[in-house]
C-alpha cells in the first residue's frame, strides 16, 4: 500500500574440452563460421516466417500517449498442441489501449486475438525438412482477446495434452487442451484467474506430487487510468520506467491434483508459501535446482530492483520458499547494483554440472552472467566471460541458452528492443523508435581455463541485421532436424522464425522425457527432469527439461544434446522431478534422432 | 542506436551539421568534420527548444562565415555538444565533441566529455582513446583518470585500470569511486584481501555507498571469511542498493553540463534522482526549481506537492496539488473521455486532505478517484479508513470488502476490516480473521505487524498481541520508530492489565528509541505515579 504520493519518477528503464583444430577441420557452415570473418560462412539462421506461413503481426495499439503496457509484450510459445510430433506456435497479440491510434489513417486489425499456428512439417525428397504453418485459431476455440503479454505451457491436468496459460495486461486465462485440437477457457473453474499485470508464468511441480503447479510473475500496479506522464530531460514525452509504479507481488498456484482431465483446480498459496515476503516488478522467471537438493527452485528477474531466488523449502507437502538471492550472490550485479532484468535463462554453460544464470538488461547496463559454484553460490562473471561490454548498447528481452552449432557447449541468443525512445529514430520520424538488432553469442568452451563467449551476430544471418523491437523468444527444433530454431516475437512487428542452418551438420541426439506419475494419468513431458548425457569420451552434458525462461515465452520441452566430434553416447542419467534417478544405456540410443525416455524404463 | 552510430570512419568533408544549406568550408586548413545527427525539437519544452535553437543558430552563423576560425568553431561545437548531452541526446553530443576536439586538439575538456559519453554508450575502445587524449593534456586530472580506469576495467585491462584509479586517488583523495575502482581491480586479479580493504575504505569514507556491502561480502566469501561475508550480505540486503560504489566524485565539467538544463522537466528528473538517492531536501529543492522554471507545469507542481507531503508539510503539499489539478494534470490522461481526470491526483489530494482533517473534501476526491478507476484499491482502502474514522462502519466495510475481493491477502485491509467488524457486533468474526492472519502468514512488514498487534489488542486477544509486539521488538532490521511504538503498546497493555511496574521499562525504551515521543514520556510519568501510589 502506498505511503508516498503517486508521483511519477522517470528513471530512465568438466568435461574434456573440444579440440579446436578438429572442429575447424569440419567442412560445415558451422566450421566456416568458426574461422571468423572473411571466410565464406553461410548464415547460421535463416528467417522463414512468411515463407512458412507464420504470418503474424503484433499490434500494440500505440496512440502516442506512451502507455507503459504497449511496449512491454509480447511473448510466444513453441509447443506441440496436437501431439503430432512437431512444434506449433502460439503468438500473443496486443490490442487497443484507449485513445486514438498514433497513425490516424490506420485502423486496428480486425479480429484482434492471440493466434495458434499448426505446424505441418514435411520431409522433402532431398531429405530436408520444411515447416509449414496454418492458422488454426478459429477452429481451436482459442478466443484470447486480452491485451496479451506472455504464455506458459504445461499439461496441468495430466491428460497427455499440453495446456496454455496466457498472461495479459488484464485478466489472465488458462486454456485446457481438449485433446481434439480445441481448447476451452477453464480459468474460473481452476481458480487460476488474476487481474494483475502479469508478464511471465511457468508450470513446474513444486511439491513433487506429480501435478504441475503454476507460478505467475507480476509486473507493476499500472492501469491506463493511473498512467503518469513521464518525460525526457528536454520535456519530450517518454515511456515511464518501472520505478514510477508500485511493484505487484507474484502469485503461486498449487495444483490440488483433484482429478485427471479437466476437473483439476488450483489454490493460491502465495502467502502461505512465503512468496509475499518480497516483490519487484517481475519480467522474467526460470525454474532450476540451483542448490542441487532435488527440489525445483525459482529465479525471478525484476526490473530495476534486486532479483529474487526462491529456494524451494517445501516439506511435508506444504509449499514454502525463501528468497536467498542476496546471500547467493545473484540479487544484484557484481558491484552491488540492481539492474533492469528482463529475460532470464538457466543453463550449464560451463559444463560443470550445475545451472548458471544469464539475464538481459537495459541499455547502459551489461547483460549479466552468474556462474554457479555448484553449491548454489553465484559469481558475476559477465566481464570475464566476454558478454558484458557487447551488450551495453542494447536493451535485451528474450534470451536462451542454445547449442546452435551442436558442439556441446551452450551458446546464447539475446533479442533486443529499447524501452526509451531513441532520439535518432525519433528524428527520423519512426513511430516506434525503440528498434535495436538482436545478438548471438558462441560459447568458445573451456579452452584457456575459463569459459568465454564471443559475439557472432555478424555471422548469424540477415535477420540479425534488422532493427526491430524484439521481446519474446521461444526455442525449439521446429523442423526436427536436430538443432535449435527460434521464434522471435516483435512488439508492433512481425513474428520471426529463425531456422538453424548449421547445427544439424554435427552429431546430435535428442530426448523427450515423459512419465506417468499417477496410475490413472496419461504420460506427459516431465518438466523439471535433469538429464545428463554421458558421451563416448566420458564428458557429461546436463540439460533441464522445461518450457519456461526467456521472456514471457514458452519453449520446446525436448532436450537436444550436441555431441561435437563425438559420435556416440555412453549413457543417459535422468533425475526425474519426483526424485527418482534412472540410467538409460547408450547402446540403445542412436545418434542423430530423438528418443523418448519414459520414467520407469531406465535402470533405477 | 547502433545502426545510426556515426563512427570516426564516417567522416564527412563538409560542415554538414545536418543543416541542409550549410556552406562548404573555405579553403582554410580545418580538419575534416562529421555530421551531427538531426535532433527533433518539436516535442521539447519551449525553453529547451529555444535554447537548443539559439545554440544551433550560433553554429550555423559561424559556419556561414567565409573563413571560420578553428578555435571559435571548436568552442561552438563543444557548447552545442554540452547542450545535447544535458538533454540526453548522446549521438548528437558525441558528434559535436568529436568536431570540437578535432578543431582544437589541445583542449582537454572536449575529449574528456567525448570519452565520458562514449563510455556510457558502450563504445569502450573509442572511449579509451578519448580519455588518453584528455590525459595527455592533463595527466593528473582526477575525473579523466577515474573514467579511464572504469573504461580499462570494463575492457578487462585491470592492471591499467589500477594505475588510472591510483592516479585519480592521488589527485583527489576524497574520491571514493577511485578507491572502489581499486577494490574492483583487486577483485579482478583475485587479491581478495586487498579488495576487502578498499571496499571497507569506501564504506568508511562514504557510508551512503551502501551497495558496496555487496562486493565486500563477495570478496570476504572468496577470502574464506564466511561469517563476515554473511554479515555484509545482510547489510547489503537491508540497506538496499541505493548509492553505488561508483557514485561520482567531484567533476566540474559534468556539473557544468548539468547546470545548463533549462525547463522544468530536467529539474523534475533531478528531483526524482535525488529521491532515489534518499535526499528529500535535494528533491524538494529540485522540484521548487522546476516550478520556478515553469509555474504552469502540472507535473512539477505535483512532484513538489508529493515531496512536501513526505516532508510533513501537508498544507504546502495541498497548495501544489490543487494547483496541479487546476492546471490540468489531465495531460496525463487518455483521449478516452470516459477516463478523463487523473485518479491518482485525486487520490493524492484525498490523502493530503484527510491528513489535514478536511474529511469532506478528502471524500470527494477519493470518490472521484474510484469513479474514474473503479479498481483503485489504494483509494478504496483510504475511503474505508475515512468512513471508519467517521464511525460509518457499513460503508467502510463495503470498501474493505471490495479491496479484499481483489487482493485477499492485503494485510492492512484485513486489519482495518476486522476493526470495523468489531464495531458492528461481529467481534468473533473479526477476531477469527485476525488470528488467521497472525497464524497463516505473520506479516513480514513491521508496520503491518504493529497494526495487526494493535488491532488484536483492541479486539480482545491480548496474549497474541503481546506476542507479536515482542517479535517486532526482537527484529533487528525493524525501524527504531516501530520498535519504539511496539514498546509503547506493550506498556499500555501492561497498564491496562494493572501492571504499571511492567509498563515502565517499555515506556522508557519507547522514549529512547523514538526521540521526542511525548506520549511515551507522559505514559512513563503516569506509570511511575501509579507505582508510587500503589506502594
Amino acid at each position: 500500500m502506498k505511503v508516498r504520493l503517486a508521483i511519477a519518477l522517470l528513471v530512465a528503464c568438466g568435461c574434456g574440452s573440444e579440440d579446436p583444430a578438429a572442429r575447424s577441420s569440419l567442412a560445415t557452415p558451422a566450421a566456416a563460421m568458426e574461422r571468423g570473418p572473411g571466410h565464406d560462412a553461410p548464415a547460421i539462421f535463416s528467417e522463414v516466417a512468411a515463407a512458412s506461413g507464420l504470418d503474424f503481426e503484433h499490434f500494440n495499439g500505440m496512440s502516442g500517449k506512451l502507455y507503459f503496457a504497449e511496449m512491454t509484450g509480447p511473448g510466444v510459445a513453441l509447443f506441440d498442441y496436437d501431439n503430432d510430433g512437431d512444434l506449433d506456435v502460439y503468438a500473443v497479440q496486443g490490442g487497443l489501449l484507449g485513445g486514438d491510434l498514433l497513425d490516424e489513417e490506420r485502423e486496428a486489425p480486425p479480429d484482434l486475438r492471440d493466434r495458434l499456428f499448426r505446424n505441418d512439417l514435411s520431409v522433402l525428397p532431398d531429405g530436408s525438412r520444411r515447416a509449414s504453418f496454418t492458422d488454426v485459431t478459429a477452429a481451436s476455440g482459442l478466443d484470447a482477446r486480452g491485451y496479451g503479454m506472455g504464455v506458459a505451457t504445461g499439461d496441468y491436468d495430466n491428460d497427455g495434452w499440453v495446456d496454455l496459460y496466457v498472461t495479459n495486461f488484464g485478466a489472465n486465462q488458462l486454456w485446457r487442451n481438449r485433446r481434439d485440437g480445441t481448447f476451452e477457457d477453464v480459468t474460473r473453474e481452476t481458480g487460476t484467474g488474476s487481474r494483475d499485470w502479469s508478464v511471465p508464468a511457468v508450470f513446474f511441480d513444486l511439491d513433487r506430487d506429480g501435478w504441475l503447479d503454476l507460478f505467475v510473475a507480476n509486473y507493476v500496479d499500472y492501469s491506463i487510468a493511473t498512467h503518469k506522464p513521464c518525460r525526457q530531460p528536454s520535456g519530450a514525452p517518454e515511456y515511464c520506467g518501472p520505478l514510477s509504479y508500485e511493484p505487484v507481488a507474484d502469485r503461486l498456484f498449487r495444483n490440488r491434483g483433484d482429478g485427471v482431465g479437466g476437473r483439476v483446480t488450483f489454490e493460491d498459496v502465495t502467502a502461505a508459501a512465503g512468496l509475499r515476503s518480497a516483490k519487484g516488478g517481475a519480467l522474467g522467471v526460470t525454474v532450476a535446482d540451483f542448490d542441487r537438493d532435488g527440489w525445483l527452485d525459482l529465479y525471478v528477474a525484476n526490473d530495476g530492483v534486486p532479483n529474487l531466488m526462491w529456494m524451494n523449502r517445501t516439506a511435508a507437502g506444504a509449499p514454502f520458499f525463501s528468497d536467498s538471492a542476496f546471500v547467493a550472490g545473484n540479487a544484484v550485479n557484481g558491484t552491488g547494483q540492481a539492474e533492469a532484468s528482463m529475460g532470464v535463462s538457466a543453463g550449464d554453460y560451463d559444463r560443470d554440472g550445475d545451472e548458471d544464470l544469464f539475464m538481459t538488461h537495459l541499455t547502459r547496463e551489461t547483460n549479466t552472467l552468474y556462474r554457479n559454484d555448484g553449491a548454489g553460490q553465484f559469481d558475476d562473471v559477465s566481464k570475464r566471460s566476454g558478454i558484458g561490454p557487447s551488450s551495453w548498447e542494447s536493451t535485451g528481452f528474450g534470451t536462451g541458452w542454445l547449442d546452435f552449432d551442436n558442439d556441446g557447449w551452450l551458446d546464447l541468443l539475446a533479442v533486443n528492443g529499447a524501452v526509451k525512445t531513441i532520439p535518432e529514430q525519433v528524428a527520423g520520424g519512426d513511430p516506434h523508435p525503440l528498434r535495436q538488432p538482436n545478438q548471438l553469442y558462441r560459447n568458445l568452451g573451456d579452452e584457456n581455463g575459463g569459459v568465454r563467449l564471443e559475439e557472432v551476430t555478424a555471422h548469424a544471418g540477415p535477420a540479425f541485421g534488422l532493427e526491430e523491437v524484439s521481446r519474446g523468444a521461444a526455442f525449439g527444433d521446429v523442423d526436427n532436424d536436430g538443432d535449435v530454431d527460434v521464434v522471435v516475437a516483435n512488439n508492433a512487428g512481425p513474428l520471426r522464425l529463425l531456422i538453424n542452418e548449421v547445427g544439424q551438420d554435427r552429431p546430435w541426439i535428442g530426448f523427450r522425457l515423459t512419465g506417468r506419475l499417477l496410475p490413472d494419468s496419461e504420460p506427459r513431458d516431465m518438466l523439471g527432469a535433469w538429464v545428463g548425457a554421458v558421451r563416448g569420451d566420458g564428458a557429461e552434458i546436463w540439460r533441464r527439461v522445461g518450457t519456461g525462461g526467456s521472456y514471457a515465452s514458452a519453449s520446446d520441452p525436448r532436450i537436444l544434446v550436441g555431441l561435437g566430434k563425438q559420435r556416440e553416447i555412453d549413457r543417459v542419467i535422468v533425475h526425474w522431478p519426483d526424485g527418482a534417478v534412472e540410467t538409460f544405456a547408450g547402446s540403445r540410443l542412436a545418434v542423430g534422432r530423438y528418443h523418448t525416455l519414459r520414467r520407469g524404463e531406465g535402470v533405477g | 542506436m547502433r545502426a545510426l552510430w556515426l563512427t570516426p570512419m564516417a567522416l564527412l568533408l563538409a560542415f554538414a551539421c545536418s543543416a541542409p544549406d550549410a556552406e562548404q568550408p573555405s579553403a582554410t586548413a580545418l580538419p575534416a568534420l562529421i555530421a551531427v545527427p538531426e535532433v527533433r525539437l518539436d516535442a521539447m519544452e519551449p525553453a529547451v527548444r529555444r535554447q537548443l535553437g539559439e545554440e544551433r543558430a550560433r553554429l550555423d552563423a559561424l559556419l556561414s562565415k567565409a573563413e571560420p576560425v578553428a578555435a571559435d568553431l571548436s568552442l561552438v561545437f563543444g557548447d552545442l555538444g554540452r547542450y545535447y548531452q544535458v538533454y540526453d541526446l548522446p549521438a548528437a553530443a558525441i558528434a559535436c565533441y568529436r568536431n570540437a576536439h578535432a578543431l582544437q586538439p589541445e583542449t582537454s575538456g572536449w575529449p574528456y566529455l567525448l570519452g565520458y559519453l562514449l563510455y556510457l554508450e558502450g563504445d569502450l575502445g573509442e572511449a579509451a582513446a578519448a580519455f588518453d587524449a584528455a590525459l595527455r593534456l592533463e595527466p593528473t586530472d582526477a575525473p579523466a583518470n577515474l573514467w579511464a580506469g572504469r573504461t580499462a576495467l570494463a575492457r578487462g585491462r585491470s592492471a591499467a585500470a589500477g594505475a588510472f584509479f591510483s592516479q585519480a586517488l592521488a589527485a583527489a583523495p576524497s574520491c571514493s569511486a577511485a578507491r572502489f575502482g581499486l577494490g574492483e581491480t583487486a577483485r579482478e586479479r583475485g587479491d581478495h584481501e586487498a579488495a576487502i580493504e578498499h571496499y571497507r575504505s569506501v564504506l568508511a569514507q562514504y557510508p551512503e555507498a551502501s551497495s558496496t556491502h555487496y562486493p565486500l561480502a563477495q570478496a570476504l566469501r572468496k577470502a574464506g571469511r564466511a561469517e563476515e561475508a554473511e554479515r555484509q550480505f545482510r547489510l547489503a540486503s537491508e540497506n538496499g542498493t541505493g548509492a553505488g560504489g561508483w557514485a561520482p566524485c567531484a567533476d566540474p565539467r559534468i556539473a557544468e553540463v548539468s547546470s545548463l538544463a533549462v525547463g522544468s522537466a530536467a529539474a523534475v528528473l533531478r528531483g526524482s534522482e535525488a529521491s532515489l538517492g534518499g535526499s528529500l531536501e535535494d528533491e524538494i529543492a529540485a522540484y521548487r526549481r522546476a516550478v520556478e522554471q515553469r509555474g504552469d507545469d502540472p507535473v512539477a507542481r505535483r512532484a513538489l506537492g508529493s515531496a512536501l507531503f513526505e516532508a510533513g508539510d501537508a498544507e504546502g503539499a495541498l497548495e501544489q496539488l490543487e494547483k496541479a489539478l487546476e492546471l490540468g494534470d489531465d495531460a496525463s490522461q487518455t483521449g478516452d473521455p470516459s477516463a478523463r481526470g487523473d485518479p491518482s491526483l485525486h487520490y493524492d489530494l484525498g490523502l493530503v486532505l484527510s491528513k489535514v482533517g478536511d474529511l469532506a473534501r478528502a471524500e470527494q476526491h477519493l470518490l472521484r478517484a474510484v469513479e474514474l478507476h473503479p479498481e483503485y484499491l489504494d483509494a478504496h482502502l483510504l475511503l474505508g479508513t475515512l468512513y471508519q474514522r467517521h464511525r460509518l462502519f457499513e460503508p467502510a466495510l463495503e470498501h474493505y470488502d471490495l479491496v479484499l475481493a481483489r487482493d485477499p491477502d492485503l494485510t492492512s485491509a484485513r486489519v482495518q476490516r476486522a476493526l470495523a467488524l468489531a464495531e458492528v457486533d461481529r467481534r468473533a468474526e473479526a477476531l477469527a480473521d485476525l488470528r488467521r492472519l497472525a497464524g497463516e502468514a505473520s506479516p513480514s512488514d513491521p508496520q503491518q505487524k504493529l497494526n495487526l498487534a494493535t488491532a488484536l489488542a483492541m479486539i480482545g486477544d491480548v496474549d497474541l498481541a503481546q506476542g507479536l509486539l515482542r517479535q517486532l521488538i526482537a527484529e533487528e532490521g525493524a525501524p527504531a520508530r516501530l520498535r519504539g511504538r511496539a514498546h509503547f503498546n506493550l506498556g499500555m497493555l501492561a497498564m491496562k492489565l494493572g501492571s504499571p511496574g511492567e509498563a515502565i521499562p517499555h515506556f522508557r525504551a519507547a522514549g529512547e528509541l523514538v526521540p521526542g515521543f511525548e506520549q511515551a514520556r507522559k505514559a512513563l510519568e503516569e506509570a511511575r505515579r501509579r507505582v508510587t501510589s500503589i506502594s
